[in-house]
């Protein structure tokens, strides 16, 4: 059976919940490989991610609040997204098989 | 009520629960006080050139940026006024004056977007329902409408950064609506210039010059807090709530087939861009955020025969210069009109410009 942790907590900025592997991407990366239904986890978006962002099942960060782009765009694109865990980057590692729940603001590590 | 004091609501929205930090890519707070003064006194020159002072809204449009980008110069403005090198007060009082007088003639039901973005009037809204063609919105409509935003937006934020964003990308609503005895709340997200080939190479640009996303929606509430990219759904799920839509690009009505190739398109371009700006030194980044601002008013310029690229003057100021500490505190909460009334500088600029004599 499926076990689930909470490891991690932050603002939920557009709901839903959804599993998947976690991709960290940090701002200025090059060549992060992407695909459908990844779950994009960094410290903050920006423009050079945008590919993975319209790819991703979720989006979660380190910084930001309820308006800034990432959660904007999150409920626009309906996927999860969770800002301002504070250290998502450094608790979660790259391939980690995770839920996110964009209601609760809360993160799972999934065994 | 005064002009400064509904600015003041307005703008608030637009950071209340926010710290002032992450702009990209330098504090544009901190660069604008270097040169700003020169800058307002020739848009000042522009407006006594062009007679603007007497004339509306409807005969200059042609001439203007959208409303978020003229609320958004009223923020730069009036923020970093205190730490310019010369107090132009005359000709500052005649420009803020001017762009708080067009807010208030082309979105008269809330100039400052306090909550809303009206730049339609109702007859302009029903004119825009007749001639545009909508289509039935599904799920998975709206979510490719939201990839179309998140790509297009960060193309923007690419080609302008976090400078003038507001310049290339508003929404306007929301406007509440009827259409076959249902009814609906409108936005309209305009993109007007995705490729401002005076700004950068072709290769960074999108093909499509402007794009305009119509979207129906019920079940959801929208608000507007002084610019129109950060638009945020109070109230309902936008994938939902999306019933109707239409995409033009450069006025043509776009297809899925077509939206799914600007979606790549606008991402590839997106990162390319920013890509590029990562590379770009100091210096370099100065002179490219000090073009990116004089580029807003551009139209006006040249109908003032006013060259209105940055001048000699102003590129000396930067050249070799660091950014100056502190104008602004970059770990300060924003919690109410009062303290944001304070830390960005708005009763200062009320009692030196506005009420002086």
């Amino acid at each position: 059976m499926e076990k689930r942790k909470l490891i991690l907590k932050g603002i939920p900025a557009s709901t839903g919940s959804v599993q998947g592997r976690a991709k960290i991407f940090m701002p200025g990366e090059d060549n992060v490989a992407f695909s459908e239904g990844d779950i994009l986890v960094t410290s903050l978006t920006d423009p050079t991610m945008v590919q993975a962002m319209v790819k991703a099942a979720a989006i979660v960060t380190d910084t930001g609040g309820v308006t800034s782009h990432p959660a904007i765009l999150s409920r626009e694109m309906g996927i999860p997204c969770i800002v301002n865990t504070k250290e998502a980057t450094k608790i979660i590692k790259n391939g980690d098989l995770i839920l996110v729940d964009g209601t609760t603001g809360e993160i799972y590590e999934v065994d | 009520m005064k002009w400064i004091d509904e600015f003041a609501k307005g703008s608030f929205g637009l950071f209340a629960g926010n710290t002032i930090a992450n702009f990209q890519p330098i504090d544009f707070y901190r660069f604008f006080p270097m040169w700003y003064d020169i800058w307002v006194g020739r848009i000042a020159k522009c407006i006594r050139a062009l007679d603007l002072q007497n004339k509306s809204f409807k005969e200059i449009k042609h001439l203007l940026p959208t409303p978020s980008n003229m609320r958004a110069m009223l923020i730069k403005i009036i923020a970093t006024y205190p730490a310019w090198r010369e107090k132009k007060v005359k000709d500052t009082k005649l420009v803020t004056d001017f762009l708080a007088r067009m807010l208030i003639e082309c979105c008269p039901k809330d100039p400052f977007a306090i909550s809303t973005n009206p730049f339609h009037n109702e007859d302009e809204v029903k004119k825009i329902i007749s001639n545009i063609s909508l289509s039935q919105s599904e799920i998975e409509d709206a979510r490719l409408l939201g990839k179309l935003n998140t790509a297009a937006g960060s193309l923007v934020h690419g080609i302008y950064n976090d400078v003038v964003t507001d310049f290339a990308w508003d929404v306007y609503g929301p406007y509440v609506l009827e259409k076959d005895e249902e009814q609906y709340t409108m936005l309209i997200r305009h993109f007007p210039d995705l490729n401002p080939k005076e700004l950068w190479p072709l290769e960074f640009l999108s093909r499509t010059k402007e794009l305009v996303i119509y979207n129906l929606y019920q079940g959801v509430t929208w608000e507007i807090s002084a610019v129109g990219c950060h638009t945020i759904s109070k109230i309902g799920n936008p994938v939902e709530g999306m019933k109707l839509f239409a995409v033009y690009g450069d006025g043509k009505l776009l297809s899925e087939t077509e939206i799914k190739n600007l979606v790549v398109e606008l991402s590839e371009k997106a990162e390319k861009i920013y890509k590029k700006i990562r590379s770009m030194n100091f210096e370099e980044l100065k002179e490219k955020v000090m073009l990116q601002v004089c580029y807003q008013l551009k139209k006006l310029f040249v109908e003032a025969a006013v060259d209105w690229k940055p001048t000699g003057e102003m590129i000396e100021r930067i050249k070799d210069r660091p950014l100056p500490k502190g104008l602004l505190p970059n770990d300060i909460m924003m919690t109410s009109v009062k303290q944001y009334r304070e830390v960005f500088n708005i009763q200062k600029f009320e009692d030196e410009v506005l009420n002086s004599r």
